[in-house]
Protein backbone atom coordinates (compact mmCIF):
# COMPACT_ATOMS: atom_id res chain seq x y z
CA UNK A 1 0.00 0.00 0.00
CA UNK A 2 1.37 3.39 -1.02
CA UNK A 3 1.97 5.65 1.96
CA UNK A 4 -0.37 8.63 1.86
CA UNK A 5 -2.34 7.19 -1.06
CA UNK A 6 -6.08 7.54 -1.20
CA UNK A 7 -8.07 4.89 -3.01
CA UNK A 8 -11.07 6.94 -4.03
CA UNK A 9 -11.78 5.04 -7.22
CA UNK A 10 -11.41 1.59 -5.68
CA UNK A 11 -13.42 2.51 -2.57
CA UNK A 12 -16.12 4.12 -4.70
CA UNK A 13 -16.33 1.06 -6.94
CA UNK A 14 -16.97 -1.15 -3.92
CA UNK A 15 -19.30 1.07 -1.90
CA UNK A 16 -21.35 2.32 -4.86
CA UNK A 17 -22.46 -1.25 -5.50
CA UNK A 18 -24.03 -1.33 -2.06
CA UNK A 19 -21.16 -3.33 -0.59
CA UNK A 20 -19.37 -2.79 2.71
CA UNK A 21 -15.74 -2.15 3.49
CA UNK A 22 -15.27 -4.04 6.74
CA UNK A 23 -12.58 -4.07 9.36
CA UNK A 24 -13.39 -7.71 10.07
CA UNK A 25 -13.01 -9.18 6.60
CA UNK A 26 -11.29 -12.26 5.24
CA UNK A 27 -9.99 -10.14 2.33
CA UNK A 28 -6.69 -8.43 3.08
CA UNK A 29 -7.32 -5.77 0.43
CA UNK A 30 -10.64 -4.79 2.01
CA UNK A 31 -9.00 -4.49 5.43
CA UNK A 32 -6.33 -2.30 3.85
CA UNK A 33 -9.01 -0.04 2.36
CA UNK A 34 -10.72 0.15 5.75
CA UNK A 35 -7.54 1.32 7.45
CA UNK A 36 -6.90 3.81 4.67
CA UNK A 37 -10.37 5.30 4.96
CA UNK A 38 -9.96 5.55 8.74
CA UNK A 39 -6.73 7.47 8.30
CA UNK A 40 -8.15 9.80 5.62
CA UNK A 41 -11.80 9.87 6.55
CA UNK A 42 -12.24 13.62 6.08
CA UNK A 43 -10.89 13.52 2.52
CA UNK A 44 -13.05 10.57 1.53
CA UNK A 45 -16.12 12.09 3.11
CA UNK A 46 -15.75 15.40 1.24
CA UNK A 47 -15.12 13.66 -2.05
CA UNK A 48 -18.16 11.40 -1.83
CA UNK A 49 -20.38 14.20 -0.52
CA UNK A 50 -19.92 15.87 -3.92
CA UNK A 51 -21.50 12.74 -5.44
CA UNK A 52 -24.47 13.04 -3.10
CA UNK A 53 -23.40 10.13 -0.92
CA UNK A 54 -22.77 9.94 2.79
CA UNK A 55 -19.89 7.81 3.96
CA UNK A 56 -21.46 6.03 6.90
CA UNK A 57 -18.98 4.80 9.51
CA UNK A 58 -20.39 2.18 11.85
CA UNK A 59 -18.87 -0.38 14.20
CA UNK A 60 -16.03 -1.70 12.06
CA UNK A 61 -17.52 -0.91 8.64
CA UNK A 62 -18.07 1.79 6.03
CA UNK A 63 -21.01 1.96 3.66
CA UNK A 64 -22.75 4.54 1.50
CA UNK A 65 -26.03 6.09 2.51
CA UNK A 66 -28.19 8.54 0.63
CA UNK A 67 -27.70 12.10 1.74
CA UNK A 68 -31.36 13.07 1.75
CA UNK A 69 -34.28 11.88 3.72
CA UNK A 70 -36.63 9.77 1.73
CA UNK A 71 -40.17 8.52 1.98
CA UNK A 72 -39.46 5.79 -0.51
CA UNK A 73 -38.81 2.92 1.86
CA UNK A 74 -40.62 0.08 0.14
CA UNK A 75 -37.53 -1.95 -0.71
CA UNK A 76 -35.90 -0.97 2.60
CA UNK A 77 -38.82 -2.44 4.56
CA UNK A 78 -38.47 -5.70 2.67
CA UNK A 79 -34.77 -5.90 3.52
CA UNK A 80 -35.39 -5.08 7.18
CA UNK A 81 -38.06 -7.75 7.48
CA UNK A 82 -35.95 -10.29 5.63
CA UNK A 83 -33.05 -9.71 7.97
CA UNK A 84 -35.13 -9.89 11.13
CA UNK A 85 -35.98 -13.42 10.02
CA UNK A 86 -32.36 -14.16 9.09
CA UNK A 87 -31.11 -12.92 12.45
CA UNK A 88 -33.72 -15.05 14.19
CA UNK A 89 -32.34 -18.06 12.32
CA UNK A 90 -28.74 -17.22 13.18
CA UNK A 91 -29.34 -16.68 16.90
CA UNK A 92 -31.50 -19.80 17.07
CA UNK A 93 -28.52 -21.66 15.61
CA UNK A 94 -25.75 -19.94 17.58
CA UNK A 95 -26.77 -17.26 20.02
CA UNK A 96 -23.36 -15.62 20.27
CA UNK A 97 -22.63 -15.28 16.55
CA UNK A 98 -20.86 -12.09 15.48
CA UNK A 99 -18.15 -10.54 13.29
CA UNK A 100 -14.97 -12.57 13.04
CA UNK A 101 -16.79 -15.89 13.48
CA UNK A 102 -16.37 -18.52 10.79
CA UNK A 103 -18.56 -21.46 9.90
CA UNK A 104 -19.20 -24.04 7.21
CA UNK A 105 -22.44 -24.91 5.48
CA UNK A 106 -22.32 -28.29 7.17
CA UNK A 107 -22.55 -26.60 10.60
CA UNK A 108 -26.00 -25.33 9.65
CA UNK A 109 -26.93 -28.70 8.18
CA UNK A 110 -25.80 -30.41 11.39
CA UNK A 111 -28.17 -28.16 13.33
CA UNK A 112 -30.96 -29.32 11.01
CA UNK A 113 -30.06 -32.96 11.70
CA UNK A 114 -30.09 -32.35 15.45
CA UNK A 115 -33.68 -31.20 14.98
CA UNK A 116 -33.61 -28.05 17.09
CA UNK A 117 -37.26 -26.95 16.94
CA UNK A 118 -36.65 -23.22 17.22
CA UNK A 119 -34.03 -23.33 14.50
CA UNK A 120 -36.19 -25.37 12.11
CA UNK A 121 -39.20 -23.16 12.70
CA UNK A 122 -37.22 -20.03 11.89
CA UNK A 123 -35.72 -21.67 8.79
CA UNK A 124 -39.19 -22.57 7.53
CA UNK A 125 -40.44 -19.02 8.11
CA UNK A 126 -37.61 -17.69 5.93
CA UNK A 127 -38.36 -19.45 2.66
CA UNK A 128 -40.69 -22.03 1.20
CA UNK A 129 -38.48 -24.72 -0.21
CA UNK A 130 -38.62 -28.47 -0.68
CA UNK A 131 -35.96 -29.16 1.88
CA UNK A 132 -33.86 -27.43 4.52
CA UNK A 133 -30.70 -27.75 2.45
CA UNK A 134 -32.21 -25.46 -0.21
CA UNK A 135 -33.24 -22.94 2.43
CA UNK A 136 -29.73 -22.90 3.83
CA UNK A 137 -28.26 -22.46 0.35
CA UNK A 138 -30.58 -19.49 -0.25
CA UNK A 139 -29.68 -18.03 3.12
CA UNK A 140 -25.97 -18.23 2.42
CA UNK A 141 -26.35 -16.70 -1.05
CA UNK A 142 -28.34 -13.79 0.43
CA UNK A 143 -25.83 -13.18 3.20
CA UNK A 144 -22.96 -13.26 0.71
CA UNK A 145 -24.64 -10.99 -1.82
CA UNK A 146 -25.25 -8.39 0.87
CA UNK A 147 -21.70 -8.63 2.22
CA UNK A 148 -22.72 -9.89 5.66
CA UNK A 149 -20.55 -12.99 5.17
CA UNK A 150 -17.63 -13.73 2.87
CA UNK A 151 -16.56 -17.04 1.41
CA UNK A 152 -12.97 -18.19 1.80
CA UNK A 153 -11.10 -21.42 1.33
CA UNK A 154 -9.02 -22.96 4.12
CA UNK A 155 -7.31 -26.32 3.71
CA UNK A 156 -9.47 -27.01 0.62
CA UNK A 157 -12.61 -26.45 2.68
CA UNK A 158 -15.19 -23.81 1.83
CA UNK A 159 -15.86 -21.63 4.86
CA UNK A 160 -17.73 -18.41 5.56
CA UNK A 161 -16.54 -15.42 7.54
CA UNK A 162 -18.93 -13.05 9.33
CA UNK A 163 -17.87 -9.49 8.49
CA UNK A 164 -18.34 -6.25 10.41
CA UNK A 165 -21.27 -5.51 8.10
CA UNK A 166 -23.21 -7.72 10.53
CA UNK A 167 -22.90 -4.89 13.07
CA UNK A 168 -24.98 -2.52 10.92
CA UNK A 169 -28.08 -4.64 11.21
CA UNK A 170 -27.37 -5.63 14.81
CA UNK A 171 -27.16 -1.97 15.82
CA UNK A 172 -30.21 -1.02 13.75
CA UNK A 173 -32.31 -3.63 15.53
CA UNK A 174 -30.76 -3.02 18.94
CA UNK A 175 -31.46 0.69 18.75
CA UNK A 176 -34.99 0.32 17.38
CA UNK A 177 -37.51 1.59 19.85
CA UNK A 178 -40.38 -0.75 20.49
CA UNK A 179 -43.43 1.15 21.72
CA UNK A 180 -45.07 -0.60 24.65
CA UNK A 181 -42.09 -2.88 25.12
CA UNK A 182 -42.24 -5.06 28.23
CA UNK A 183 -39.34 -4.29 30.61
CA UNK B 1 20.13 -32.52 48.37
CA UNK B 2 18.49 -29.22 49.29
CA UNK B 3 15.78 -28.34 46.81
CA UNK B 4 15.24 -24.88 45.62
CA UNK B 5 12.68 -23.45 43.28
CA UNK B 6 14.76 -21.96 40.52
CA UNK B 7 12.20 -21.35 37.85
CA UNK B 8 13.02 -18.51 35.49
CA UNK B 9 9.38 -17.45 35.41
CA UNK B 10 5.89 -18.70 36.02
CA UNK B 11 5.46 -19.55 32.37
CA UNK B 12 8.72 -21.48 32.46
CA UNK B 13 7.55 -23.50 35.47
CA UNK B 14 4.26 -24.38 33.84
CA UNK B 15 5.92 -25.29 30.59
CA UNK B 16 8.39 -27.68 32.22
CA UNK B 17 5.71 -29.33 34.35
CA UNK B 18 3.57 -29.70 31.27
CA UNK B 19 6.37 -31.28 29.24
CA UNK B 20 7.18 -33.67 32.05
CA UNK B 21 3.59 -34.57 32.84
CA UNK B 22 3.45 -37.72 30.72
CA UNK B 23 6.70 -38.98 32.27
CA UNK B 24 5.49 -38.19 35.77
CA UNK B 25 2.18 -39.93 35.03
CA UNK B 26 4.00 -43.10 34.06
CA UNK B 27 6.27 -43.11 37.13
CA UNK B 28 3.71 -42.21 39.76
CA UNK B 29 0.44 -43.57 38.42
CA UNK B 30 0.38 -45.78 41.47
CA UNK B 31 0.02 -43.28 44.30
CA UNK B 32 1.90 -45.58 46.71
CA UNK B 33 5.00 -45.48 44.59
CA UNK B 34 7.20 -42.57 45.49
CA UNK B 35 10.40 -43.50 43.64
CA UNK B 36 11.76 -45.38 40.64
CA UNK B 37 15.26 -46.70 39.87
CA UNK B 38 17.34 -44.69 37.43
CA UNK B 39 17.62 -47.72 35.06
CA UNK B 40 13.85 -48.24 34.98
CA UNK B 41 13.37 -44.53 34.39
CA UNK B 42 15.53 -44.70 31.28
CA UNK B 43 13.50 -47.64 29.91
CA UNK B 44 10.19 -45.77 29.95
CA UNK B 45 8.92 -44.77 26.51
CA UNK B 46 7.92 -41.39 27.96
CA UNK B 47 11.51 -40.76 29.08
CA UNK B 48 13.00 -38.11 26.87
CA UNK B 49 16.56 -36.94 27.10
CA UNK B 50 16.54 -33.68 28.86
CA UNK B 51 13.11 -33.65 30.48
CA UNK B 52 14.02 -35.89 33.42
CA UNK B 53 17.18 -33.85 34.00
CA UNK B 54 15.16 -30.66 33.86
CA UNK B 55 12.73 -31.98 36.45
CA UNK B 56 15.63 -33.01 38.69
CA UNK B 57 17.38 -29.66 38.24
CA UNK B 58 14.24 -27.76 39.26
CA UNK B 59 13.62 -29.95 42.25
CA UNK B 60 10.48 -31.69 41.07
CA UNK B 61 12.35 -35.04 41.08
CA UNK B 62 15.12 -35.90 43.54
CA UNK B 63 17.92 -38.35 42.71
CA UNK B 64 19.24 -40.30 45.63
CA UNK B 65 21.25 -43.52 45.66
CA UNK B 66 20.31 -44.75 42.23
CA UNK B 67 16.64 -43.91 42.74
CA UNK B 68 14.57 -40.98 41.60
CA UNK B 69 11.70 -39.77 43.76
CA UNK B 70 9.21 -36.92 43.77
CA UNK B 71 9.11 -34.43 46.61
CA UNK B 72 5.97 -34.00 48.60
CA UNK B 73 4.47 -30.69 47.46
CA UNK B 74 4.96 -31.65 43.84
CA UNK B 75 3.59 -35.15 44.46
CA UNK B 76 0.40 -33.82 46.09
CA UNK B 77 -0.09 -31.28 43.33
CA UNK B 78 0.58 -33.86 40.71
CA UNK B 79 -1.75 -36.48 42.19
CA UNK B 80 -4.52 -33.91 42.41
CA UNK B 81 -4.14 -33.08 38.72
CA UNK B 82 -4.05 -36.75 37.84
CA UNK B 83 -7.21 -37.43 39.76
CA UNK B 84 -8.76 -34.75 37.57
CA UNK B 85 -9.23 -32.82 40.74
CA UNK B 86 -9.48 -29.59 38.85
CA UNK B 87 -11.43 -27.60 41.33
CA UNK B 88 -10.79 -24.24 42.75
CA UNK B 89 -10.23 -24.73 46.47
CA UNK B 90 -9.13 -21.63 48.27
CA UNK B 91 -9.29 -23.52 51.58
CA UNK B 92 -6.04 -25.28 50.64
CA UNK B 93 -4.10 -22.01 50.51
CA UNK B 94 -5.63 -20.89 53.79
CA UNK B 95 -4.49 -24.12 55.50
CA UNK B 96 -0.97 -23.65 54.20
CA UNK B 97 -0.81 -20.09 55.45
CA UNK B 98 -1.87 -21.36 58.92
CA UNK B 99 0.77 -24.14 58.80
CA UNK B 100 3.48 -21.65 57.86
CA UNK B 101 2.49 -19.37 60.67
CA UNK B 102 2.64 -22.24 63.17
CA UNK B 103 6.04 -23.50 61.92
CA UNK B 104 7.55 -20.02 62.28
CA UNK B 105 6.12 -19.63 65.81
CA UNK B 106 7.50 -23.01 66.79
CA UNK B 107 10.91 -22.23 65.30
CA UNK B 108 11.09 -18.98 67.19
CA UNK B 109 10.16 -20.51 70.56
CA UNK B 110 12.12 -23.78 70.19
CA UNK B 111 15.41 -24.15 72.05
CA UNK B 112 16.66 -27.45 70.59
CA UNK B 113 18.76 -26.89 67.45
CA UNK B 114 17.71 -30.22 65.97
CA UNK B 115 14.02 -29.39 66.35
CA UNK B 116 14.63 -25.89 65.03
CA UNK B 117 16.12 -27.40 61.86
CA UNK B 118 13.02 -29.57 61.58
CA UNK B 119 10.70 -26.53 61.86
CA UNK B 120 12.82 -24.73 59.28
CA UNK B 121 12.37 -27.63 56.87
CA UNK B 122 8.62 -27.40 57.47
CA UNK B 123 8.73 -23.65 56.71
CA UNK B 124 10.54 -24.40 53.44
CA UNK B 125 8.14 -27.17 52.54
CA UNK B 126 5.09 -25.03 53.22
CA UNK B 127 6.54 -22.07 51.29
CA UNK B 128 6.96 -24.32 48.28
CA UNK B 129 3.42 -25.61 48.68
CA UNK B 130 1.99 -22.08 48.99
CA UNK B 131 3.69 -21.15 45.73
CA UNK B 132 2.64 -24.31 43.96
CA UNK B 133 -0.94 -24.08 45.11
CA UNK B 134 -1.22 -20.44 44.06
CA UNK B 135 -0.03 -21.49 40.61
CA UNK B 136 -2.34 -24.50 40.64
CA UNK B 137 -5.47 -22.58 41.64
CA UNK B 138 -4.77 -19.85 39.09
CA UNK B 139 -4.17 -22.46 36.40
CA UNK B 140 -7.40 -24.27 37.25
CA UNK B 141 -9.32 -21.00 37.18
CA UNK B 142 -7.89 -20.13 33.76
CA UNK B 143 -8.69 -23.65 32.53
CA UNK B 144 -12.29 -23.49 33.80
CA UNK B 145 -12.87 -20.08 32.24
CA UNK B 146 -11.39 -21.22 28.93
CA UNK B 147 -13.72 -24.24 28.95
CA UNK B 148 -16.68 -21.90 29.40
CA UNK B 149 -15.65 -19.94 26.30
CA UNK B 150 -15.03 -23.09 24.28
CA UNK B 151 -17.67 -25.57 25.40
CA UNK B 152 -20.66 -23.71 26.72
CA UNK B 153 -22.99 -22.85 23.85
CA UNK B 154 -25.74 -21.13 25.79
CA UNK B 155 -25.07 -17.44 26.40
CA UNK B 156 -26.95 -17.18 29.67
CA UNK B 157 -25.12 -20.16 31.15
CA UNK B 158 -21.84 -18.67 29.91
CA UNK B 159 -22.61 -15.46 31.78
CA UNK B 160 -23.59 -17.18 35.03
CA UNK B 161 -20.51 -19.45 34.97
CA UNK B 162 -18.19 -16.54 34.22
CA UNK B 163 -19.70 -14.55 37.08
CA UNK B 164 -19.12 -17.52 39.40
CA UNK B 165 -15.49 -17.91 38.30
CA UNK B 166 -14.83 -14.21 38.64
CA UNK B 167 -16.00 -14.45 42.25
CA UNK B 168 -13.67 -17.37 42.81
CA UNK B 169 -10.87 -15.37 41.20
CA UNK B 170 -11.42 -12.67 43.85
CA UNK B 171 -11.12 -15.34 46.56
CA UNK B 172 -7.82 -16.52 45.11
CA UNK B 173 -6.64 -12.89 44.98
CA UNK B 174 -7.45 -12.44 48.66
CA UNK B 175 -5.55 -15.51 49.66
CA UNK B 176 -2.50 -14.65 47.57
CA UNK B 177 -2.57 -11.24 49.21
CA UNK B 178 -2.89 -12.93 52.59
CA UNK B 179 0.14 -15.12 51.86
CA UNK B 180 2.13 -12.07 50.80
CA UNK B 181 1.03 -10.19 53.91
CA UNK B 182 2.00 -13.09 56.13
CA UNK B 183 5.45 -13.34 54.55
CA UNK B 184 5.83 -9.56 54.91
CA UNK B 185 4.80 -9.69 58.54
CA UNK B 186 7.53 -12.29 59.20
CA UNK B 187 10.18 -10.09 57.61
CA UNK B 188 12.43 -10.30 60.66
CA UNK B 189 12.31 -14.09 60.63
CA UNK B 190 13.06 -14.35 56.89
CA UNK B 191 15.68 -11.59 56.81
CA UNK B 192 17.59 -12.38 59.99
CA UNK B 193 16.65 -15.58 61.75
CA UNK B 194 16.53 -18.17 59.00
CA UNK B 195 19.30 -19.68 56.87
CA UNK B 196 20.37 -18.63 53.35
CA UNK B 197 18.45 -21.31 51.51
CA UNK B 198 15.18 -20.35 53.26
CA UNK B 199 15.81 -16.67 52.51
CA UNK B 200 16.31 -17.46 48.83
CA UNK B 201 13.26 -19.69 48.79
CA UNK B 202 11.12 -17.00 50.37
CA UNK B 203 12.28 -14.54 47.72
CA UNK B 204 11.39 -16.97 44.91
CA UNK B 205 7.99 -17.74 46.41
CA UNK B 206 7.24 -14.05 46.82
CA UNK B 207 8.04 -13.40 43.16
CA UNK B 208 5.83 -16.33 42.22
CA UNK B 209 2.93 -14.90 44.20
CA UNK B 210 3.35 -11.55 42.44
CA UNK B 211 3.28 -13.34 39.06
CA UNK B 212 0.11 -15.22 40.04
CA UNK B 213 -1.47 -11.96 41.15
CA UNK B 214 -0.70 -10.39 37.78
CA UNK B 215 -1.89 -13.45 35.95
CA UNK B 216 -5.17 -13.42 37.86
CA UNK B 217 -5.54 -9.77 37.02
CA UNK B 218 -5.23 -10.52 33.30
CA UNK B 219 -7.69 -13.43 33.54
CA UNK B 220 -10.24 -11.26 35.40
CA UNK B 221 -9.92 -8.42 32.93
CA UNK B 222 -10.48 -10.75 29.99
CA UNK B 223 -13.43 -12.39 31.76
CA UNK B 224 -14.99 -9.00 32.45
CA UNK B 225 -14.65 -7.94 28.81
CA UNK B 226 -16.28 -11.15 27.68
CA UNK B 227 -19.02 -10.86 30.29
CA UNK B 228 -19.90 -7.42 28.98
CA UNK B 229 -19.92 -8.74 25.42
CA UNK B 230 -22.13 -11.70 26.32
CA UNK B 231 -24.58 -9.56 28.25
CA UNK B 232 -24.89 -7.24 25.26
CA UNK B 233 -25.56 -10.21 23.02
CA UNK B 234 -28.29 -11.45 25.36
CA UNK B 235 -29.98 -8.04 25.15
CA UNK B 236 -29.61 -8.06 21.39
CA UNK B 237 -31.10 -11.53 21.06
CA UNK B 238 -34.07 -10.55 23.19
CA UNK B 239 -34.65 -7.54 20.93
CA UNK B 240 -34.48 -9.65 17.78
CA UNK B 241 -37.04 -12.09 19.21
CA UNK B 242 -39.34 -9.19 20.06
CA UNK B 243 -39.02 -7.74 16.56
CA UNK B 244 -39.64 -11.15 15.03
CA UNK B 245 -42.79 -11.52 17.09
CA UNK B 246 -44.02 -8.12 15.91
CA UNK B 247 -43.12 -9.06 12.34
CA UNK B 248 -45.11 -12.30 12.59
CA UNK B 249 -48.07 -10.33 13.95
CA UNK B 250 -47.59 -7.89 11.03
CA UNK B 251 -47.41 -4.88 13.33
CA UNK B 252 -43.69 -4.15 13.00
CA UNK B 253 -44.11 -0.77 11.28
CA UNK B 254 -46.74 0.45 13.72
CA UNK B 255 -45.14 -0.76 16.93
CA UNK B 256 -41.56 0.40 16.34
CA UNK B 257 -39.70 3.43 15.00
CA UNK B 258 -37.62 1.40 12.56
CA UNK B 259 -39.14 2.99 9.48
CA UNK B 260 -38.44 6.50 10.76
CA UNK B 261 -34.81 5.52 11.29
CA UNK B 262 -34.49 4.26 7.73
CA UNK B 263 -36.09 7.37 6.24
CA UNK B 264 -33.45 9.54 7.88
CA UNK B 265 -30.44 7.47 6.86
CA UNK B 266 -31.04 4.85 4.17
CA UNK B 267 -28.07 2.77 3.05
CA UNK B 268 -27.52 2.18 -0.66
CA UNK B 269 -27.72 -1.57 -0.37
CA UNK B 270 -31.33 -1.43 0.81
CA UNK B 271 -32.20 -0.18 -2.64
CA UNK B 272 -30.48 -2.85 -4.72
CA UNK B 273 -32.82 -4.31 -7.34
CA UNK B 274 -33.70 -7.88 -6.59
CA UNK B 275 -34.97 -10.27 -9.19
CA UNK B 276 -37.26 -13.12 -8.37
CA UNK B 277 -35.83 -16.57 -8.88
CA UNK B 278 -37.72 -19.53 -10.23
CA UNK B 279 -36.57 -23.10 -10.52
CA UNK B 280 -36.83 -24.77 -13.91
CA UNK B 281 -35.15 -28.11 -14.47
CA UNK B 282 -32.36 -28.48 -17.00
CA UNK B 283 -34.27 -31.27 -18.74
CA UNK B 284 -37.22 -28.95 -19.30
CA UNK B 285 -34.96 -26.30 -20.77
CA UNK B 286 -33.49 -28.84 -23.21
CA UNK B 287 -36.66 -30.65 -24.20
CA UNK B 288 -39.43 -28.10 -24.04
CA UNK B 289 -39.96 -25.46 -26.68
CA UNK B 290 -39.38 -21.86 -25.65
CA UNK B 291 -43.13 -21.07 -25.69
CA UNK B 292 -43.81 -23.79 -23.11
CA UNK B 293 -41.14 -22.43 -20.79
CA UNK B 294 -42.50 -18.92 -21.15
CA UNK B 295 -45.95 -20.25 -20.29
CA UNK B 296 -44.58 -22.06 -17.23
CA UNK B 297 -42.87 -18.93 -15.98
CA UNK B 298 -45.98 -16.84 -16.66
CA UNK B 299 -47.99 -19.21 -14.51
CA UNK B 300 -45.52 -18.47 -11.67
CA UNK B 301 -46.06 -14.77 -12.11
CA UNK B 302 -43.00 -13.97 -14.21
CA UNK B 303 -43.78 -11.73 -17.14
CA UNK B 304 -41.41 -12.07 -20.01
CA UNK B 305 -40.14 -8.76 -21.15
CA UNK B 306 -37.21 -7.76 -23.20
CA UNK B 307 -34.57 -5.90 -21.30
CA UNK B 308 -33.85 -2.59 -22.92
CA UNK B 309 -30.73 -2.12 -24.94
CA UNK B 310 -28.06 -0.02 -23.34
CA UNK B 311 -28.21 3.69 -24.04
CA UNK B 312 -25.77 5.00 -26.60
CA UNK B 313 -22.48 6.37 -25.38
CA UNK B 314 -22.64 10.11 -24.86
CA UNK B 315 -20.50 12.76 -26.49
CA UNK B 316 -18.25 12.72 -23.43
CA UNK B 317 -17.54 9.10 -23.97
CA UNK B 318 -17.04 9.06 -27.74
CA UNK B 319 -14.84 11.28 -29.82
CA UNK B 320 -17.49 13.05 -31.99
CA UNK B 321 -15.19 13.76 -34.90
CA UNK B 322 -13.99 10.27 -35.55
CA UNK B 323 -16.94 8.43 -34.02
CA UNK B 324 -14.35 5.98 -32.83
CA UNK B 325 -13.47 5.56 -29.22
CA UNK B 326 -9.90 6.40 -28.41
CA UNK B 327 -10.24 5.33 -24.81
CA UNK B 328 -13.25 4.34 -22.70
CA UNK B 329 -13.00 3.41 -19.10
CA UNK B 330 -13.75 -0.31 -18.58
CA UNK B 331 -16.10 0.55 -15.75
CA UNK B 332 -18.19 2.76 -18.04
CA UNK B 333 -18.41 -0.09 -20.56
CA UNK B 334 -19.38 -2.52 -17.80
CA UNK B 335 -22.09 -0.21 -16.44
CA UNK B 336 -23.57 0.15 -19.93
CA UNK B 337 -23.33 -3.56 -20.60
CA UNK B 338 -25.15 -4.46 -17.39
CA UNK B 339 -28.36 -2.94 -18.64
CA UNK B 340 -28.02 -4.71 -21.99
CA UNK B 341 -29.58 -8.01 -22.97
CA UNK B 342 -26.65 -9.30 -25.05
CA UNK B 343 -23.58 -11.13 -23.87
CA UNK B 344 -20.38 -9.17 -23.22
CA UNK B 345 -18.38 -10.12 -26.31
CA UNK B 346 -21.30 -9.38 -28.66
CA UNK B 347 -21.74 -6.07 -26.86
CA UNK B 348 -18.10 -5.15 -27.46
CA UNK B 349 -18.08 -6.33 -31.09
CA UNK B 350 -21.27 -4.45 -31.98
CA UNK B 351 -19.78 -1.13 -30.87
CA UNK B 352 -16.40 0.29 -31.75
CA UNK B 353 -14.91 0.38 -28.29
CA UNK B 354 -11.25 -0.11 -29.13
CA UNK B 355 -8.69 1.96 -30.98
CA UNK B 356 -8.67 0.09 -34.30
CA UNK B 357 -11.55 -2.32 -33.74
CA UNK B 358 -9.44 -5.40 -34.47
CA UNK B 359 -10.43 -8.85 -33.19
CA UNK B 360 -7.34 -9.00 -30.95
CA UNK B 361 -8.09 -5.60 -29.38
CA UNK B 362 -11.68 -6.56 -28.74
CA UNK B 363 -10.69 -9.87 -27.13
CA UNK B 364 -8.16 -8.05 -24.98
CA UNK B 365 -10.85 -5.60 -23.82
CA UNK B 366 -13.26 -8.51 -23.18
CA UNK B 367 -10.67 -10.27 -21.00
CA UNK B 368 -9.87 -7.09 -19.04
CA UNK B 369 -13.50 -6.39 -18.27
CA UNK B 370 -14.21 -9.98 -17.20
CA UNK B 371 -11.12 -9.96 -14.98
CA UNK B 372 -12.25 -6.74 -13.26
CA UNK B 373 -15.80 -7.95 -12.69
CA UNK B 374 -15.33 -11.68 -12.36
CA UNK B 375 -17.64 -11.89 -9.30
CA UNK B 376 -20.39 -10.13 -11.22
CA UNK B 377 -20.23 -12.32 -14.31
CA UNK B 378 -22.23 -15.41 -15.18
CA UNK B 379 -20.90 -18.00 -17.58
CA UNK B 380 -23.59 -19.18 -20.02
CA UNK B 381 -21.88 -21.74 -22.21
CA UNK B 382 -20.04 -21.23 -25.49
CA UNK B 383 -20.82 -19.81 -28.91
CA UNK B 384 -18.98 -19.52 -32.20
CA UNK B 385 -17.80 -16.05 -33.15
CA UNK B 386 -15.48 -15.09 -35.95
CA UNK B 387 -14.53 -18.74 -36.36
CA UNK B 388 -13.59 -19.18 -32.69
CA UNK B 389 -15.45 -20.90 -29.86
CA UNK B 390 -15.94 -18.14 -27.31
CA UNK B 391 -17.50 -18.09 -23.81
CA UNK B 392 -20.86 -16.42 -23.40
CA UNK B 393 -20.64 -14.05 -20.43
CA UNK B 394 -23.61 -12.18 -19.02
CA UNK B 395 -23.99 -10.08 -15.88
CA UNK B 396 -25.05 -11.81 -12.70
CA UNK B 397 -28.63 -11.03 -11.77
Amino acid sequence: MKTGAIYKKQVYQILSKGKFISQASSDHQIRTYYENIQQNEGAYRSYFAEEGLILDHGRGYYQFCYDTETDNVVSAILVIKKYITIFSILIAWQDSIGPGDTFQKKDLLDAVNIGDEDFLRELTSYAKRDNYRDIINDLIVTLRNDGIIEKFIENDTEKFYVTSAYNYLEDLYNNTKVYNEEP
Amino acid sequence: MVQQLTWQSLAHQLRVLNEGSSLLSKIFSNSNQREISVEDLGLLSEYKDGIADLLIKHGVLVEDNGFVGIENPHLDYFLECQAGNHRISVGVIKDLVDQLDMAIRNYQTEKSEKKKRGYLRTVQKVLRQVSLQAVNQTTVLKYEIREVYKQEANLEKKVSLLEKYREQGYDIYKLIEESQRMIDSEAIFFDINCDESTKQLKSEVYKRLISCHQWLSDISEEALENLTKFRQKIIRNKKIRTLKKLLDMQVLEGETDIIERIKVRQPLWFDKPSYPKYRVSVQDIIKLPAEKITEMLKSKGVTAKRRPEAAAFTGEEINPEKKVVSFIDEDTIWNKFRSSSTDLLSFILSRQLTQNGTWEENIDLFCRIVDMHVDECRFNGYTRMNGFIMPVVRPNT
